[in-house]
């Protein structure tokens, strides 16, 4: 018997656990060009605001040890534009289109939410409750329950859509941040955003990035992202998705065991078109080899192996 | 549109029909100055689909002979560096299927990449990116590189050299940082050259040999790369002059295919209002007057 690697999240069904990750695959269209789209589990499309927005001044990207720093800054046409434009071509893929929400205000989360609602072809939103790069929402609505409650809240009342809650990783405790948002009606988590850091170009004596600060991801912030996975899932009981320097089969497994449902691939995209393939494949192999039948099997399985079980190692936190 | 090119045990793809996928095959190397190096790369569907103008994006580590040859569909690959690198299609040999890069060693990617041998096989996406045409109504050309920016001169010399005049100016620091003399001769372009320090050629910056030249009555369609503050002077001169002139930019890039939104030079639309434009995508050829230079 072959291995299996179809798995569904709130819902969703999807031919594999491994999705594109939010502003790394644009609206999906220059990818197409590349390889068979339908072959993906899903695809989450770059973050989305209510009106459009211009991005942050150039330079947005740095190289740094094993990943990158971007300060995109949001940049994309608006609801709008994106549900006459681009959502008819992404329909047409046969794959689970995420779309990314973002906004200033609770109010305007909540108005992205509504137009997504009644627009055909959206499978779930992704509330990005954790963009670092702007000044204004993104990440504040993120690192404080307050208004990541109140957000969530008011996303959730204009949409009866799948809600997965984009984290970010800038906090200090996120077991407790993802209850927040599922308290409120989200019906996953996903993780990690990238981790705020910046670069200094030494000949300028300046910040390499435009905007200064920007977000870090790639394999640098693999072992982060899966340490905050594994928290996560032992902190809620919905689904979790998770990223953060995934590049390869074997490190997709590495989540899935951690306790995540699905996985989703972004910075490796940018250096591999199909990465995504890659890792499905890489996935497949895995399985193959250890006779595993069904993704299931695989997640939280690492976590069953530590004694104490309540997500925590017995003594992780005596350093 | 997801047509295998055909190279024995190769994984070389076609992207809908404008560019390529997979590995070229170092056939040459050599140092045409210090710190400069210029390979000649074997991937037919590149090579043939080339347009001066336009570039490839390359892993700067080789990936080995073994995976050329296997039928390996993704060879191993180094985390680090992470990213590709973008570098400008010098030079195409489209019955030979062969390509050549000119680049400059600036930093971890470039002295990786310089350290490649014949035989190598290197990771590339290309041709991207829109490249040069020339507008009707001009019969010269006129070329203008400062330092590396040469790199994708050449292919314009040769490729315009059928239909039009080919003037090639030629700028560097130094005599050592003026390339590729020979080659713009070569395709039959008249070369006029300047160095800043007044070793080789006409003693000053090369836009101030443009402005020289053009006070002798000289006129054409502008197509220029080099440094930022360059491109600055030649749309200011060349807006005085009343002459088209268009732009090669620079940009650090991500995926360089339009997804990702790294690569922003910011653009003046005819309306006036001002957006980010994605060099990668919708460059990295652009006119002149359309980039604005404060939001740079
Ligand atoms: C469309 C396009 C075509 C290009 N064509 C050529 C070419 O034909 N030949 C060539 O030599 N180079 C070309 N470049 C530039 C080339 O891509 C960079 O030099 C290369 O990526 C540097 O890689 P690195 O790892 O060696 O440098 P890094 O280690 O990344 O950087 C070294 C230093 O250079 C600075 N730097 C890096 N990239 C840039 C940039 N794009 N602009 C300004 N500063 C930068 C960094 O801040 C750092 O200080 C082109 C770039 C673009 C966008
Ligand atoms: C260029 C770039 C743009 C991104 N844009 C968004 C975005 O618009 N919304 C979002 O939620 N995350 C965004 N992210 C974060 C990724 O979706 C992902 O969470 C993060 O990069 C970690 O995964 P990775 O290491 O596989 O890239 C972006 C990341 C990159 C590199
Ligand atoms: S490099 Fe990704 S959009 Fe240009």
């Amino acid at each position: 018997m072959e291995p299996d690697t179809s798995v569904t999240i709130c819902g969703i069904r999807m031919k594999n656990p491994v999705m594109a990750a939010s502003g790394t695959f644009g609206y999906g269209r220059e990818y197409g060009e590349v390889f068979d789209l339908s072959k993906m589990g899903a695809i989450v499309v770059k973050g989305t605001t209510l009106k459009p927005r211009m991005g942050n001044p150039p330079p947005r990207l740095a190289e740094t040890p094993c990943g990158l720093l971007n300060s995109v800054g949001l940049e994309n046409p608006g609801i709008d534009v994106f549900i006459e434009r681009e959502l008819p071509y992404l329909r047409g893929l046969g794959v689970p289109v995420i779309v990314n929400v973002a906004g200033e205000t609770p109010e305007e989360y909540a108005e992205v939410s509504k137009r997504l609602d009644k627009a055909p072809g959206v499978a779930a939103l992704e509330v990005n409750v954790s963009c670092p790069n702007v000044k204004k929402g993104g990440m504040a609505f993120g690192t404080d329950p307050e208004a990541l409650k109140e957000v969530i809240s008011s996303v959730r009342r204009s949409t009866s859509l799948p809600l997965i809650t984009k984290l970010s990783p800038n906090v200090s405790d996120i077991g407790f941040l993802a209850r927040v948002a599922t308290n409120a009606g989200s019906d996953a988590i996903s993780l990690i955003n990238t981790l705020l850091g910046m670069a200094i170009d030494v000949n300028t004596m300046k910040p390499v990035l435009g905007a200064v600060f920007g977000g870090l991801s790639g394999p640098a912030v693999k072992p982060v992202a899966l340490r905050m996975v594994w928290e996560v899932s032992s902190a809620v009981r919905v689904p979790v998705i998770g990223m953060g320097g995934i590049t390869s089969g074997t490190d997709a497994v590495e989540f899935l065991l951690a306790g995540a449902s699905a996985v989703a691939v972004g910075s490796a995209t940018l250096v591999r078109p199909d990465a995504c393939l890659e890792v499905v494949r890489g996935i497949w192999e895995f399985m193959k080899e250890k006779g595993v039948m069904t993704v299931g099997e695989l997640v939280g399985a690492a976590k069953r192996k530590v004694d104490s079980g309540a997500g925590c190692p017995r003594g992780t936190r005596d350093f | 549109m997801h047509a295998k090119t055909c190279r024995k045990g190769n994984i070389n793809r076609v992207m809908r029909d404008e560019a390529a996928i997979g590995l070229g095959i170092v056939k040459a190397r050599e140092e045409p100055a210090p710190g400069y190096v210029r390979l000649r790369l074997a991937f037919r569907a590149v090579a043939e689909r080339a347009r001066p103008g336009q570039f490839v994006h390359v892993y700067p580590v080789p990936l080995g002979l073994s995976a050329a040859s296997r039928d390996a569909p993704v060879p191993q690959r180094r985390l680090d560096p992470f990213l590709r690198r973008p570098f400008s299609i010098h030079d195409a040999d489209r019955s030979r299927g062969e390509f050549a890069i000119l680049f400059k060693i600036i930093g971890k990617g470039t002295r990786e990449l310089a350290e490649v041998r014949v035989g190598d096989a290197l990771d590339v996406i290309g041709p991207l990116g829109n490249g040069f045409s020339a507008p009707v109504g001009y019969d010269r050309i006129i070329l203008m590189g400062g330092g590396i920016g040469v790199a994708p001169l050449v292919l314009a010399a040769k490729d315009f050299a059928g239909s039009h005049r080919v003037v090639t100016l030629v700028g560097g620091r130094t005599a050592h940082d003026v390339l590729c003399v020979d080659d713009f001769e070569a395709a039959g372009a008249q070369v006029h050259v300047a160095t800043e320090d007044g070793s080789l050629g006409f003693a000053g910056q090369v836009t101030d040999l443009f402005e020289s030249l053009l006070s002798q009555g000289l006129r054409g369609v502008i197509l220029a790369c080099g440094p930022m503050p360059m491109m600055q002077k030649v749309a200011d001169i060349s807006q005085v002059a009343g002459l088209p002139a268009f732009f090669s930019l620079e940009d650090r890039f991500g995926c360089g295919l339009g997804a990702c939104l790294g690569c922003a030079v910011r653009v003046v639309e005819p309306d006036g209002s001002r957006r980010y434009m994605r060099v990668c995508k919708e460059g990295p050829v652009v006119e002149a007057q359309k980039v604005d230079f404060d939001g740079t």
